[in-house]
């Protein structure tokens, strides 16, 4: 039996986020309250992930974009905003390439197209994903940090680094699901059909990206028809810790694309 | 490969990818119209795995045809 967990806040015009590798839809804690104050926000725990449980865990994006239209369909929700992080932002892609009807808009952070042609991250944040299989929970909080988290940050906001982590490890996940999840990231492969995406797309990336190096933002913004590119300079894998005002601007966009 | 190869591989990609979308949705309609498990939850599971395994195909040939 699969249920997937969903949260609605807020009212007003939905928006679904979608969040990436491991993180439950509590990881949207800073950017929720932002969001909600104009629109309705619905959040979810993806398949294996945080409350959401399943028989079989989503090995593809196109598996995981399924389930985000099954929580649509659970909020009665016929067309929505889709913000999507990380491989959130790729199952946001799959979703409004396999799901157009059902969204309004759009907005990729921190992510990839997928394919040969994304760039791919350096060969120390490869080994740390290899390495972290073998982690407590943790202490791969801990060890992602200098991957996750822009210069300035690290330097700047230790509170909030620490705050990300204490909500992060209240919702583990089983290491089957993050493996899953980490098929379905190595997997995906939008880039040939992101030409098609035709709602109004807004990127968003961190300069200082590790996990996602930011040439893959120019690529989206590139082959997506009319999309907008925001490139935050001080900022790194996890923007919104870095500079929470990032959405303010989000929210502003979704209320602009009608 | 020629400009013309490409475009006829992909849309041959594409044709393929309508197809297996068509065949899950087809058991999925047909799930909903038995009325009994677990020949129901067999379907969707069937769907599910059509879906991923083509998924799989597809973004490998897409793969090969970015290369």
């Amino acid at each position: 039996m699969t249920a997937l967990h969903w949260e609605s806040t807020g009212s007003g015009d939905p928006v679904l986020m979608i969040m990436g590798l491991g993180l439950s839809g509590g990881a949207w804690w800073r950017t929720v309250p932002v969001l909600s104050r104009s629109l309705r926000v619905i959040t979810f725990d993806n398949r294996g992930v945080g409350r959401s449980r399943a028989r079989l865990h989503s090995y593809t994006t196109e598996a995981m974009a399924d389930d985000a239209v099954s929580v649509l369909d659970a909020a009665g929700v016929d067309r929505a905003h889709v913000y999507g992080f990380s491989l959130g932002g790729m199952v946001a892609q799959q979703l409004a390439l396999r799901h157009a009807d059902r969204v309004r808009s759009l907005v990729l952070g921190a992510t990839h197209p997928g394919g040969p042609r994304a760039v791919r991250p350096s060969a120390d944040v490869i080994a740390f994903f290899r390495r972290r299989a073998s982690m407590t929970a943790r202490d791969a909080a801990r060890a992602s940090v200098p991957f996750n988290y822009g210069p300035r940050c690290r330097r700047e906001h230790e509170d909030r680094i620490a705050e990300d982590i204490r909500r992060r490890l209240a919702h583990p996940f089983p290491e089957q699901a993050y493996r899953a999840q980490m098929v379905a990231a190595a997997l995906h492969n939008c880039y040939r059909r992101i030409g098609r995406i035709a709602v109004p797309t807004l990127v968003v990336h961190g300069r200082q990206d590790r996990m996602v190096p930011v040439a893959n933002a120019e690529i989206l913004a590139e082959r997506i028809p009319h999309a907008e590119l925001r490139i935050l300079d001080d900022a790194g894998h996890l923007y919104s810790t870095e500079l929470p005002e990032v959405d303010e601007d989000i929210t502003r966009f979704f209320r602009g694309a009608r | 490969m020629s400009p013309r190869v490409d475009e006829l591989l992909e849309a041959a990609v594409n044709a393929y990818e309508d197809m297996i979308r068509r065949s899950c949705d087809l058991q999925r309609t047909l799930a909903r119209a038995l009325p009994f498990e677990p020949a129901r939850s067999l379907l969707n599971t069937t769907a599910d795995l059509t879906r991923d395994i083509g998924a799989v195909q597809v973004s490998g040939a897409r793969w090969l045809l970015d290369s």
